[in-house]
């Protein structure tokens, strides 16, 4: 009985501990990112590899997600008479909720998956000891450049994925279904306000914060060998598309 | 859950200047030990002095200055796989020292003439063999002019051919620049000819330190054992428990 409770307890403390170097991880990323001199030539190298890499992928899956619906939408409203109001729905839903959620999905699953085994491999190669024993700081040349590029990249591929989405909704319920130009764009005009975009913006920059975050963690972490390496890329995209997520509710509840 | 000590009882002092080889069977601690010593990992108890100061307590400019005249050799050279050559010997001079760009080519190229590599700046580490990687990470060690020199296991996964360069070059390179150095190997053979003094761990203590002669002549059980399988063949009998 002892030899039980002794083993919770010290799978408890190790949960804790875990969880511990978790936020301390997220505390060092955040504060070598004003360590000077920033590191811009590493800043945009990133920058061009999660954001505009991705971007070929946001502008596809944006498009089908507006047209979807800008389909569904004109046919549900067209029932209560109000077909003419599915710019408005495209829009709002968009701006609000799926535009910076399943941009940020996307992301952690091509870029975050990615940079994890990247890190990881210079993990299990030794290469942050080498840095170490050089005096550079892993988290000032790898952590904080990255935590910076993803910020920004889900920040504007979201704007994007916005974009493009609220465009392909028209294309489909104006093109094929016979919505108007005015009345798809002036419901947007007139019901969506501010309070959408920056809502938005601000679930899109904490998206990218937390893709970056599990991202490095798992990578930096990461277990032995090709094995471990494969194993940290997986449990990145899982855990960063839970805490998407589960932000997600937290942030729609406080915001709206 | 009882946690076994990997290092019990290990009492090393290595000279300025001097060249030691620290030998062990395969999972004996020495791997432990070097990254205990450079500071890679932190000891439950005991301190690691360089040049007079406890690696683990120091902070800030003072552990940046024994960081700074530490160097290592890591067992797969540990090259930046994203970097070319140049780059990865560019990369410390240009984030820890002000030299202009011109003086930075400069070191490098130098370094890596010494180590026969100019011919391979541009190649990024994939596109090099096994021994070239070694090489090139040993100009990388050398360029920042460090006082201490650390060597994982410098001739593992190499022919013995390349194996017997490498050692040839850090001989040499010991002799041109006088760097105090730290061998660790399973190896002991080869090493033995460019080495001062030879300390063995053994099931995390350290069990000899003295002269490869009298290292030879040991009458130590498991000193005797080790020699004796190394020479004549495998070290099942002392790698057993370790």
């Amino acid at each position: 009985m002892l030899d039980y409770l002794a083993q919770i307890g010290a799978n408890l403390r190790y949960s804790v501990e875990r969880l511990g170097r978790f936020g301390r991880f997220a505390g060092k990323m955040a504060v070598y990112l004003f360590v000077p001199p920033v590191k811009i030539g590493r800043i945009v190298q990133r920058i061009y590899f999660i954001g505009a890499r991705s971007l070929w992928l946001i502008v596809l899956i944006s498009a089908f997600t507006g047209a979807v619906m800008g389909l569904h939408g004109q046919q549900t409203l067209a029932q209560f008479g109000a077909a003419a109001q599915v710019g408005t729905l495209v829009a709002a839903a968009l701006l609000r909720e799926l535009g910076p959620v399943v941009c940020a999905l996307m992301v952690a699953g091509r870029a975050g998956s990615s940079i994890t085994s990247e890190l990881g491999v210079m993990r299990i190669t030794e290469q942050f000891d080498a840095l170490k024993i050089m005096n550079l700081n892993p988290f000032r040349y790898f952590m904080a450049p990255i935590l910076l590029a993803f910020v920004i990249s889900v920040f504007l591929l979201t704007a994007i994925f916005n974009l493009v989405g609220i465009f392909a909704g028209f294309v489909v319920s104006g093109g094929l279904l016979g919505v108007s130009y005015g009345s798809y764009f002036g419901g947007i005009i007139d019901f969506v306000v501010f309070s959408d975009i920056y809502f938005g913006s601000i679930k899109a920059l904490v998206f990218g914060a937390l893709i970056a975050w599990v991202s490095c963690y798992k990578g930096y972490y990461t277990g032995k060998g090709a094995e471990g390496v494969g194993a940290a890329s997986t449990e990145a995209v899982v855990l960063a598309s839970v805490l998407i997520l589960a932000s997600n509710y937290v942030m729609t509840s406080l915001m709206w | 859950m009882a946690e076994e000590p990997v290092l019990k009882g290990v009492d090393l002092s290595v000279e300025e200047g001097e060249m030691i080889a620290l030998l062990g069977a395969s999972g004996a601690g020495k791997s432990v030990l070097l990254r205990t010593i450079t500071g890679l990992i932190y000891p439950d108890a005991g301190e690691v002095l360089i040049n007079g100061k406890n690696v683990h307590n120091l902070r800030g400019k003072e552990l940046a200055e024994v960081r700074n005249s530490i160097g290592m050799l890591f067992q797969n050279g540990a090259l930046f796989d994203s970097m070319s050559v140049y780059e990865n010997l560019a990369f410390p001079l240009r984030e820890k020292t002000s030299l202009s760009r011109g003086e930075i080519e400069d070191r490098v190229f130098e370094h890596l003439a010494r180590v026969e590599m100019q011919d391979a700046a541009e190649k990024y580490p994939s596109e090099l063999s096994g021994g070239m990687q070694k090489r090139a990470a040993l100009a990388r060690t050398l360029v920042s002019s460090p006082e201490v020199i650390f060597f994982d296991e410098p001739t593992t996964g190499l022919d013995p051919l390349i194996g017997n360069s490498i050692l040839r070059l850090i001989f040499n390179l010991h002799r041109e620049y006088g760097f105090t150095a730290v061998i660790v190997t399973h190896s002991f053979q080869k090493v033995f000819q460019i080495v001062h003094k030879v300390a063995m761990v053994h099931n995390g203590e350290l069990v000899a330190y003295t002269t490869p002669e009298e290292f030879m002549d040991s009458e130590i059980p498991v000193v005797e054992t080790f020699v004796k399988e190394a020479l004549e063949g495998p070290l099942e009998a002392i790698s057993d428990g370790s």
